[in-house]
């Protein structure tokens, strides 16, 4: 190869225009057009393409490399190490999230159940189904009135009372939960609203005898301001509450006609307040 | 001879013809191998063949032109070159920054043994090799031997078009300034 003079040379894609003679003959060297040795591995590549052709599902075995360190197969440690530390990670976030769950006693009863047991036995606390049954299901916040009324089976229907009959403590609501009504027979029967009705006392309930509650906050309220015998009509769409629709009988059937969405509750706790001054 | 068409080819060798394999192989392996001198140097072989196995078991599903073949036989093999150093526990393939590159430079041959006019494409490459950092090398051998485009060689390196201009520039310095030191030595 003729020595070339320095310039302007294009090798390739790559001007070396300011390389020196050297350098450029170097390049042109490297980039010279291939020598027999280096087709000498064509029969392997070409076997095993024919054997990729014939069997594709089979993958062809690589030539035995003569440096047997070139046989360290880095890359299937890497996955296997890869595929364990995914694995830990999975079991570690269904523990962190069943225990959470569990936690928040929201599992179905047979879960609860189990993880109450294995969690209980190393003594972290879970609750369990068996003690929501029995007791740990609170009641709705009585009024003063309510005490004096006996739960009824009914009240279970809502959801919301307190099947055992447990009255909840006063300003303890469960949020979101219906407020006993009054339920003195003298001012019509209560019922336990459905959860969250929301019912507020309307300008169409004067003397009205039967109130649902919005939320146990309002309860004081509701119970004092809607003493009395008849029928408390509600009017869908005359509440301040786009909740209330439900229409309540002085005779003291209260029907459940609505939950009490999130958020509602307080509107229910600031409009009996008006009801009674008025 | 009839001229390569790289499409045709494809299509042959996607139905399964060694011959258009064959020829395939023949265009491109030997400058596959030069380019794995410069990073697995004694290793090149091994990791040439791993290379082709890999792209016969995915040419079928290939799409693209020949640049495009280039491109990607020669990322395929840069991942293999890499998962062999790593095997190996080699730094045979050093990912340096950029700026790291003139702090570290390859041992300097002896410019006395500098014959280039009777080097073989393999010494040639090897000298560049040993006159270089590893990523000016690469750059230099890509973007001179295989003449690809600074966008190719910037996507195979993971590095920005910027940083490949830069090593390539700074490698061909290095490479003058080898020889420089070299004639400067002869002419006493």
């Amino acid at each position: 190869m003729t020595r070339p003079a320095s310039g302007s040379v294009q090798i390739g894609d790559l001007s070396v225009s300011t390389a020196s003679p050297d350098v450029v003959l170097l390049l042109q060297h490297a980039a010279a057009p291939p020598h027999d040795e280096e087709y000498r591995e064509q029969a392997a590549a070409v076997a095993a393409f024919v054997a990729a052709s014939t069997d594709p599902g089979a993958a062809p075995e690589a030539p035995v490399p003569d440096n047997p360190a070139a046989q360290v197969p880095a890359p299937q440690r890497a996955a296997s190490v890869r595929g364990i530390r995914v694995a830990a990670a999975g079991l570690l976030a269904s523990v962190v999230l069943g225990g959470g769950l569990a936690a928040a006693d929201v599992l179905p009863a047979p879960a609860q159940r189990f993880v109450s047991s294995v969690l209980g036995s190393v003594g972290i606390p879970v609750p369990s189904p068996d003690d929501r049954s029995s007791a740990e299901r609170p009641a709705p916040s009585p009024s003063p009135v309510d005490n004096e009324i006996p739960a009824g089976p009914e009240q279970s229907a809502t959801g919301v009372g307190s099947p055992s009959g447990l009255p909840e403590a006063p300003g303890r609501p469960l949020p979101g939960a219906g407020t006993p009504a009054t339920d003195d027979p003298a001012r019509g029967s209560s019922r336990l609203t459905p959860s969250g009705a929301a019912e507020q006392p309307r300008p169409t309930s004067r003397g009205a005898g039967t109130a649902t509650g919005g939320s146990s906050r309002s309860t004081p309220h509701s119970s004092n301001a809607q003493k009395g015998n008849g029928a408390a009509v509600g009017k869908p769409g005359t509440s301040a509450h786009p909740g209330a629709t439900g229409k309540q009988q002085g005779s003291g059937r209260a029907k459940a006609t609505s939950r009490n969405p999130p958020g509602q509750s307080k509107q229910a706790s600031k409009a009996p307040a008006k009801s009674h001054a008025r | 001879m009839q001229a390569f068409d790289f499409g045709v080819a494809l299509e042959r060798i996607q139905a399964r013809d060694e011959a258009a394999f064959a020829e395939l192989w023949r265009r491109h392996h030997p400058m596959l191998l030069r380019y794995l001198r410069v990073i697995v140097a004694d290793a090149a072989e091994d990791v040439a063949s791993e290379t082709w196995i890999a792209v016969v078991r995915a040419l079928p599903r290939f799409v693209g032109d020949e640049q495009n073949f280039r491109s990607w036989l020669i990322t395929i093999a840069r991942n293999r070159a890499m998962d062999y150093g790593r095997g190996r526990q080699r730094q045979s393939v050093v990912l340096q920054s950029a700026d790291e590159l003139d702090e570290n430079p390859a041992p300097t041959p002896d410019p006395a043994v500098l014959v280039v006019e009777t080097l073989s494409a393999h010494e040639a490459v090897d000298l560049v090799t040993r006159t270089l950092p590893p990523l000016q090398a690469e750059a230099v051998i890509l973007r001179s031997v295989l003449g690809l485009d600074v966008k190719e060689v910037a996507r195979i390196m993971d590095k920005r078009t910027g940083t490949i201009r830069v090593l390539s520039h700074r490698g061909l310095r290095r490479l003058e300034q080898t020889f420089a030191e070299r004639r400067a030595v002869q002419h006493g």
